[in-house]
């Protein structure tokens, strides 16, 4: 029997749920703990030794990094609040446990990290011979429409959720620069990432764990700018067969190091598929069965220590 | 003129239930998801606490990350 694998996260998410399930169907029972159920399950962490809810922790487990800290949109914490300082630590904590020992993860913490930023995404895609879309991040707006002419779309650098001045939550998706925004808007407050817009058939989800590749598309001409924002988008996936993406995918996750992606492409009516941006802890199980399944088998297989 | 913050202006309201809760619904869509590894974390603020003496100041590299 392998070691207990570690699964940083919370069952309350349909994808780390559904892993740990299909573990215990393996009987093997995974350590599943995050920032905050940490602090009932008990921990104690020292140099030589891992022990949660008072179990010893295998030193060579495999592990799989999905979420450190739950969301924490609208608890209304502040910086420096006794609430932000402790929730900081525990993320430390949890930072420490996922460099601690000689564990193999699906993806290292360090590695998931470094893999966020989307401007080195773009640049290593870029070295590869990956075509991406003219791509920029400036404070003056004016910079921007020099480099990529009128026709631009915004998103965040980061995360697009936020929560506004009357306590509400508020989301970013991606958006078109209207002369409004142009004129109206504080680019260098919060720094976001200005594309020049594509012509779009269909967008790409392609999802890699490993070697294991599959592809998902969605229709372009049904759906707004951002799909995201259509809740019906999320069913309107279907298998697509892209081999050359999928080449290309599992390249670029093998440049980032990174063991699972999932990877935003964009086919545009005329010209090569474009990759837009690479997620090491992304989604895959809103996506067809027949796409989803065979990168759940392999993370499954991983933490089994049967890949 | 008063420019406005990119995330002021650009923001929608999220109106599905739950979300605040943490982890029910935002991780079963990709809409809502922040998506980062870590992203409470990332949404915390930044060094508004910051003082110039040593004795006050935050010694992390990356204040907002780990």
């Amino acid at each position: 029997m392998p070691p207990c694998p570690l699964l940083i996260g919370s069952e309350s998410d349909t994808h780390l749920y559904t892993i740990a399930e299909r573990l215990r169907e393996r009987k093997i029972e995974p350590v599943i703990f995050d920032a905050d159920s940490l602090v009932e399950a008990g921990y104690s962490l020292s140099p030589d030794k891992l022990v949660i809810d008072g179990k010893a922790i295998d030193m060579e487990s495999r592990g799989w990094l999905r979420r450190v800290a739950p969301s924490r949109w609208t608890t209304g914490d502040l910086v420096g609040s006794v609430a932000d300082v402790s929730l900081r630590t525990r993320v430390q904590l949890v930072a420490a446990i996922a460099r601690h020992g000689n564990r193999k993860w699906l993806t290292s913490i360090d590695t998931l990290q470094a893999a966020e930023d989307r401007i080195r995404q773009l640049a290593i895609a870029l070295r590869v011979g990956i075509a991406t879309p003219p791509t920029i991040i400036s404070a003056d707006p004016l910079k921007i429409r020099r480099a990529l002419g009128n026709d631009v779309v915004l998103k965040p650098l980061a995360t697009g959720a936020f929560v506004n001045s009357e306590g509400q939550p508020q989301t970013v998706h991606t958006t078109l620069l209207t002369n409004d925004i142009f004129t109206t808007g504080d680019f260098g407050d919060a720094p976001f990432i200005a594309q020049k817009r594509i012509e779009v058939r269909r967008h790409l989800r392609v999802v890699t764990a490993g070697i294991t590749v599959r592809t998902a598309a969605l229709e372009a001409d049904c759906w707004p700018l951002d799909w995201r924002a259509a809740e019906e988008a999320h069913n309107a996936w279907v298998l697509h067969k892209s081999p050359e993406v999928g080449a290309q995918a599992v390249q670029l996750a093998a440049e980032l190091d990174v063991g699972f992606s999932s990877q935003d492409w964009l086919v545009p009516m005329e010209g090569p598929p474009m990759f837009i941006d690479l997620n090491p802890a992304g989604q895959w199980m809103f996506l067809p069965a027949s796409v989803a399944d065979p990168v759940t088998d392999h993370i499954v297989n991983f933490l089994s220590c049967e890949s | 003129m008063r420019k406005i913050n990119l995330f002021e202006l650009l923001g929608k309201p999220v109106s599905r239930a739950g979300h605040d809760s943490g982890t029910v619904a935002t991780f079963t869509r990709e809409t809502f998801d922040d998506d980062t590894l870590l992203p409470s974390v990332m949404d915390y603020g930044t060094a508004e606490t910051r003082a110039a003496a040593e004795t006050f100041d935050e010694d992390d590299t990356l204040l907002t990350l780990l």
